[in-house]
C-alpha cells in the first residue's frame, strides 16, 4: 500500500468523536449557525404570521412616534447613477420584485407596491451597524389603518427599527400616517441591521419591502375630496427601476426619464403607472407569463392600488373610465398600441407637456390634446374597445380630450371592471 | 429518532431503519460523497451503496455514534469509487483535496494502519477546536476551503494558511514518532 493511501485510510478511521465534532462548526462559529437558525425560525414565523397579522392585528404604532419628520432631506434619497441600495460587499439586495410568488395564488397583499430606501453608508466594517434610511413616499395619498406595511427580511441580521420593536423581522405599521391627506406625508424609518456575529460574513440577502395597501377606498376618497393638496404637485416621489431593482427616488422628474425612459413628472398616479408599465414590460420581455401578468396587473392596478388622485376633479364613473384609459395611452402609447399616428400625436402633445407652463396651457396644446383624444376615441371604437354609443357619449369625449393632457384623474373602484377590460386590451395588443 | 432506536430497527430488519438514516444522516453522507466525487449521480450511488453496507453491517455492529459510522462507510465507498475512476483515467477533477493529505506521505517505513490511526488521533487531540474542525472538514469531509471559510467566518487565505501549518505540524509529529513523513 502506498503511504498516502495508508495515511488516508488511517485518517478515515480516526476517532468518532473527531468526526462528530466536525459535524458542527466550532463554538465560535456555532453562534453563527445558532443566530442563523434563530433568524430562519423568525423568518418562518414571519411568513406564517404575516397574513394573520395583516388581517387581524395589524401591529401597533407607538404613540410617541411621529411618522412624518419634516427634517427629512429628500436629497437623502437615491440619486441617478447610484447603484441599487448596497449595504454590503457581497450580495445585491433584493428590493422587492421577486417578492411576488407566481406559484401561489395571488392575494391582494402579494403584489403590493414595494419601495425601499438607501443605506446610510455604502459599506460597513465588520461588526458595524448598518443603518438604512427608508423613506416611503406616500405623498398625496391618504393612508388609512393598516395601509402600510414595512417588512424587513434580513435573516443574517438582528433587525430593529427606530422606535419600533421588530421582534420577528416584520414591522407592521398601522395607521402610521393616517390623518389629513397631505402632499408632504412621508414616513421615514431608520432601520438598523446589526450583524449578529463579529465578522462580516455571509451577509446574505436583505429584503426591504414596503407595502402600500390602501384598503379603505371610501375614506380615501373622502379625505382627498376634503384635502387642499395642490394638484400640480410635481415632485412626486417616483419609483424608478434599474434593471429589476426598484428604488425610491426623489424628484424623479429630471432623471427618471433617462433612467427608465419614463417621465413621471406630473401625477401622483405616476408611481402606480410605473408599476403597471413595469410589469407590462416584464410581460413583454418574457420575464413573466401572461397569466402572471394578468394576476399581477389585476391586483396591483385594481385591487391594491385603488385610489384617487389629489384632485378636485371628480368626473363621473363613465368619464373616469375613459380618462383612465387615456392616461395609459398618454404615458407610453407605443408600449401598448402599435399605431404610428397615435404615437405622432402623442409626441406632439408631449412637446407641450414638457414645455413651459404657458406652453402647457396654450390653445395649441389644447388643440393637440383634443386631436389625440379624438384619435384615441376613434381608435378604440375601431378596435371594438368601446361601443359606438360610448364613442358618441359626452363623457367619453370629455374624458379623453381633457385627460390626455391632464393628470387630474380620478379613479374609482366602481369602474374597475371596465377599466380592466380596456387595460387588458391596451397592454396585450 | 435516536440512534438507539434506529439501530433497533436495523436489528429488527425493518426498512424504516434505512429511511431514518436517510432522513437524519443522508444529507451529511451525500455531502461527503459529493465532495469526493464531485458528481451528483455518483454521489447518490455511493450513498445508496452505503445504505446497503449499513444494512449488512448492522447487526452485528452497534455503532455509536451512528452518524460517524454511516459517514465513514459512505466516505470509504466514495473514496474507493474515486480511486477506481482515477485509476481508469476517469478522474473528473483536478482537485487536490485527496492528495493534500497524501502530501504528507513519503516515508520509507511501512506501519500498521491502526498504529497510524492512533497517532493521528493523538495529533488531532492536540489541536484546538477550530483547527481540528478545519482539518477534519478539509481532509475527512473534503469540504471546499470556501465552505470551511464560511462556516468558520474566516477568510479563505486564513484557512489555507492554517491548513498549511497543520500539515507541517503533522509532518513533524509523524517524524517524531519515527514515521518519516514529510510534506511535499
Amino acid at each position: 500500500m502506498k503511504h498516502d493511501e495508508m495515511l488516508n485510510e488511517a485518517f478515515s478511521n480516526v476517532d468518532d468523536k473527531y468526526v462528530m465534532a466536525a459535524m458542527q462548526p466550532p463554538r465560535r462559529a456555532r453562534r453563527l449557525w445558532k443566530s442563523m437558525g434563530v433568524a430562519a425560525a423568525c423568518l418562518a414565523i414571519l411568513i406564517g404570521a404575516y397574513f394573520p397579522i395583516r388581517h387581524f392585528l395589524g401591529g401597533t404604532l407607538p404613540p410617541d412616534v411621529n411618522p412624518y419628520d419634516p427634517t427629512i432631506d429628500p436629497d437623502d434619497s437615491a440619486k441617478p447613477g447610484d447603484d441599487p441600495v448596497d449595504i454590503g460587499p457581497k450580495e445585491p439586495i433584493d428590493l422587492g420584485f421577486g417578492a411576488y410568488s407566481p406559484s401561489a395564488p395571488p392575494r391582494p397583499w402579494d403584489d403590493a407596491l414595494q419601495l425601499s430606501g438607501q443605506a446610510e453608508d455604502s459599506t460597513f466594517a465588520p461588526g458595524e451597524k448598518i443603518v438604512l434610511n427608508v423613506q416611503v413616499g406616500v405623498k398625496g395619498h391618504y393612508l388609512g389603518k393598516g395601509d402600510l406595511r414595512l417588512t424587513v427580511k434580513a435573516p443574517d441580521f438582528d433587525v430593529s427599527v427606530e422606535g419600533y420593536a421588530c421582534e420577528d423581522g416584520v414591522v407592521t405599521i398601522e395607521g402610521a400616517v393616517s390623518g389629513e391627506a397631505s402632499a408632504e406625508q412621508m414616513l421615514s424609518l431608520k432601520i438598523t441591521l446589526t450583524p449578529s456575529y463579529e465578522e462580516a460574513y455571509a451577509m446574505g440577502t436583505i429584503t426591504l419591502s414596503v407595502a402600500f395597501m390602501p384598503n379603505d377606498v371610501g375614506a380615501l376618497k373622502d379625505k382627498i375630496a376634503a384635502s387642499d393638496v395642490p394638484e400640480h404637485y410635481y415632485d412626486w416621489q417616483a419609483i424608478f427601476f434599474d434593471g429589476d431593482a426598484l428604488r425610491l427616488g426623489s424628484t424623479a422628474v429630471d432623471y427618471a426619464a433617462d433612467k427608465v425612459e419614463l417621465i413621471l413628472d406630473t401625477a401622483p398616479m405616476g408611481a402606480v403607472d410605473t408599476w403597471e408599465i413595469m410589469i407590462a414590460r416584464h410581460y413583454k420581455t418574457g420575464k413573466i407569463s401572461a397569466e402572471e401578468f394578468a394576476n399581477m396587473y389585476y391586483h396591483w392596478a385594481f385591487r391594491n392600488h385603488i385610489y384617487a388622485s389629489v384632485s378636485s376633479y371628480r368626473p363621473s364613473d363613465q368619464t373616469m373610465r375613459f380618462s383612465y384609459m387615456s392616461q395609459r395611452i398618454r404615458y407610453a402609447p407605443t408600449d401598448y398600441v402599435d399605431d404610428a399616428q397615435m404615437w405622432a400625436l402623442y409626441e406632439k402633445v408631449q412637446a407641450f407637456e414638457k414645455g413651459s407652463w404657458e406652453d402647457h396651457n396654450s390653445a395649441e396644446a389644447d388643440a393637440a390634446r383634443r386631436e389625440l383624444g379624438e384619435y384615441i376615441l376613434r381608435y378604440m371604437k375601431e378596435q371594438g374597445v368601446i361601443t359606438p354609443e360610448e364613442y358618441e357619449s359626452e363623457a367619453a369625449f370629455m374624458a379623453v380630450t381633457e385627460n390626455v393632457g391632464n393628470w387630474s384623474i380620478g379613479y374609482d373602484q366602481n369602474i374597475a371592471p371596465y377599466a380592466r377590460k380596456i387595460e387588458k386590451y391596451m397592454y396585450t395588443h | 429518532m435516536t440512534d438507539e432506536h434506529i439501530i433497533e430497527l436495523f436489528f429488527a430488519r425493518s426498512d424504516e431503519a434505512l429511511e431514518a438514516v436517510a432522513t437524519q444522516y443522508g444529507d451529511a453522507m451525500y455531502r461527503v460523497s459529493h465532495n469526493i466525487l464531485q458528481n451528483e449521480q455518483d454521489a447518490k450511488e455511493c450513498v445508496n451503496d452505503a445504505y446497503l453496507a449499513l444494512w449488512n453491517a448492522i447487526p452485528p455492529a452497534r455503532p455509536n455514534p451512528l452518524c460517524a459510522f454511516a459517514c465513514r462507510i459512505c466516505r470509504n465507498i466514495s473514496l474507493t469509487r474515486y480511486k477506481h475512476d482515477r485509476a481508469a483515467k476517469r478522474d473528473r477533477r483536478g482537485d487536490v483535496s485527496l492528495e493534500q493529505i497524501g502530501d504528507l506521505a513519503g516515508g520509507e517505513r511501512d506501519h500498521g494502519q491502526a498504529e497510524l490511526t492512533h497517532i493521528l488521533n493523538d495529533w488531532l487531540g492536540g489541536l484546538n477546536e477550530i483547527n481540528r474542525y478545519i482539518f477534519m472538514r478539509r481532509y475527512w469531509f473534503y469540504d471546499a476551503v470556501a465552505d470551511i471559510a464560511r462556516a468558520t467566518r474566516m477568510s479563505e487565505a486564513a484557512i489555507y494558511l492554517r491548513l498549511d501549518r497543520m500539515k507541517k505540524n503533522l509532518s513533524k509529529f509523524l517524524n517524531k514518532r519515527g514515521y518519516g513523513y514529510e510534506t511535499r
